[in-house]
């Protein structure tokens, strides 16, 4: 068997320890392929510039997949400094750096690579190239992290709290969030989900980032399909259930300046993806009903009502939110726990609010239901109780 | 008139770029694939190029462990695809398997014609322009529109070699789409 045949096939054994979770073992199988590879570059001839690119190209993936960061930024590096590399390697080998740098950088910070990422799509008549509506981004993209916050506490079996612990908050948190620039093409955000590092088993291992991630865009694709069995096999814990449930709700678009919203694994291809549009914005709305029904009940209500205005400020220990209506009213409002996570990300947004007061206590208005308000003070939102 | 038959048996025997383990990985998934929908042996219509034909397809049901093995519906589809490619392609195209492509290089697999591609050592040798990347794409069920434009706008925003083919294959209606795209960044 020749060397590239060899070098292939330890790829395989590779692909097929690491599906195993063997990770160590096809790190090793890795390095192996890569050093087989590299080999083969310095026998070929100088003339076989494409044949030489692919295979320089090919080891120094290989040898950072085989986690030998210092080899693989060595071969890239000499290779960008020579004339012969073919523009197209060149280029892919540039970014291979810049991924090395990245990696680096964060096991300086103390965690485990740039890790599994999830990437959010918007699109619509107010995204451009590469350019969206600040609010609008910043919105979605901080209910996303929050999405992937819960689940990861969710998937680590964390008892439910009303706030998921951020980075210096203690143990709980194991995995902090990194936003990739927005991808050419529509509006793609990458949120890497980076594990720190050393891991802490307080209850056993933590999942892994890739394990998040899947949590992420399976339980999407079950809302996506109104999937209220699967939701609940899926999610035993009711609250956690209503949390994530109302997360991925606030991230369907009204179609006002995003027109469709897609989640997919990073890695996956396209036509994966999760996509919501607005008219799935009501089947969700009754789903949550059916799936996480009314946070804390206590009691028989005794009025209804829909709030319009710019929430202006959220207390985080007492679970308290204040709006302020368009009619310039200020209304205190109390929100339950399962509604946190959806509430941060509307800070100085214009909203709509269902809420209800316990039959004894009128004057207290408990949210029910947040989402970002449609069209203008103006333009026929529904009057405040 | 008769069809032409295809199987997904020692694959690695006509494509020198395939290991066997490789080869009997990839055609265990498709068996698995096609076990889905079909028993063997079943029409599976091939467009290459606009050009169709239609093939008798036949393979040896998976057993559990084999299903057990490509349990993971999604890798099985993308493997499974792979080998119903090249499968179908050395009948359609003439074309063979040179060797997989590593990651960021733009394409799942490099081919060539049948007796090319290869230097005098045994080594792929992409210097030579017949070689092409090859972009594959699986789906169980539904339509395959989408998958195609999406391998052919990822071979169009660039690949190591001059030409390439973006392959999509459906499992459930048996089909495989062969285009050959001229690549865009060279």
């Amino acid at each position: 068997m020749s060397v590239y045949h060899q070098s292939q096939e330890l790829i395989a054994q590779a692909e097929t320890r690491l599906a195993g979770g063997h990770v160590e073992e096809a790190r090793a199988l890795f390095r192996e392929a890569g050093m087989a590879q590299r080999g083969m570059v310095a026998t070929l001839p100088q003339g076989r510039v494409r044949t030489k690119s692919v295979f320089t190209l090919s080891a120094a993936t290989l040898l950072f997949r085989a986690d030998e960061l210092d080899s693989a930024a060595a071969l890239a590096y000499e290779a960008l400094a020579q004339g012969w590399l073919e523009p197209y390697t060149r280029k892919r080998l540039e970014e291979l750096v810049a991924r090395i740098w990245n990696e680096r950088r964060c096991r300086e910070a103390g965690l485990e690579g740039t890790g599994d990422a999830i990437s959010v799509v918007l699109f619509g008549g107010s995204i451009l190239h590469r350019l969206a509506p600040l609010d609008s981004v910043d919105t979605i993209v901080r209910t996303a992290v929050n999405y992937i916050r819960r689940m990861g506490a969710w998937c680590n079996r964390k008892p439910f709290a009303r706030l998921v612990r951020g980075i210096g908050d203690g143990v709980e948190e194991g995995y902090r969030p990194l936003l990739s620039e927005p991808v050419a093409g529509s509006y793609r955000i990458d949120i890497h989900l980076a594990q720190l590092q050393p891991t802490l088993p307080l209850d056993g291992a933590p999942v892994s980032p890739s394990q998040i991630v899947d949590g992420c865009v399976t339980f999407a694709g079950m809302v996506r399909q109104a999937d209220a069995q699967g939701i609940a096999g899926f999610v035993e814990d009711e609250r956690y259930r209503g949390a994530l449930v109302r997360l991925v709700k606030a991230m369907i678009p009204d179609g006002s300046r995003i027109g469709e919203i897609e989640i997919r694994r990073h890695s996956a291809q396209k036509e994966d993806a999760v996509r919501f549009t607005p008219e799935l914005r009501d089947g969700v709305k009754r789903l949550v009903t059916a799936v996480a029904p009314s946070p804390p009940g206590e009691g028989p209500r005794s009025q209804e009502g829909v709030f319009v205005g710019v929430l202006r400020a959220v207390d985080l220990d007492s679970a308290d939110l204040r709006i302020v209506c368009d009619d310039g009213r200020p209304v205190p409002l109390q929100i339950p726990d399962e509604l946190y996570d959806v509430v941060g990300p509307l800070l100085n947004r214009r909203v709509q609010v269902a809420a209800r007061t316990p039959k004894r206590r009128r004057d207290k208005w408990i949210a029910e239901d947040v989402e970002v308000a449609t069209g203008g003070p103006n333009e026929g939102s529904p009057p405040g109780p | 008139m008769e069809r032409v038959s295809v199987n997904l048996v020692d694959l690695d025997r006509r494509h020198p770029g395939l290991t066997p383990s490789v080869a009997e990985a990839h055609a265990e998934a498709a068996r698995v694939c096609l076990d889905r929908h079909h028993v063997p042996p079943v029409a599976i219509h091939v467009s290459a190029d606009a050009d169709p034909s239609e093939y008798r397809l036949d393979w040896e049901p998976a057993d559990d462990q084999a299903r057990a093995t490509h349990a993971n519906e999604l890798d099985a589809t993308r493997d499974g695809a792979y080998a119903v490619t090249f499968a179908c392609m050395e009948h359609s195209m003439g074309l063979v398997v040179v060797g997989r492509a590593e990651h960021g290089s733009g394409a799942d697999w490099y081919v060539a014609p049948r007796g090319l591609g290869f230097d005098e050592f045994g080594l792929p040798n992409y210097d030579d322009h017949v070689v092409m990347a090859l972009e594959v794409s699986g789906v169980d069920t539904g339509p395959t529109g989408g998958r195609m434009r999406e391998k052919r706008e990822q071979l169009l925003r660039g690949a190591a070699t001059e030409r390439g083919v973006a392959a999509v294959v459906r499992f459930s209606r048996p089909t495989v789409e062969l285009e050959t795209v001229t690549v865009g960044a060279t």
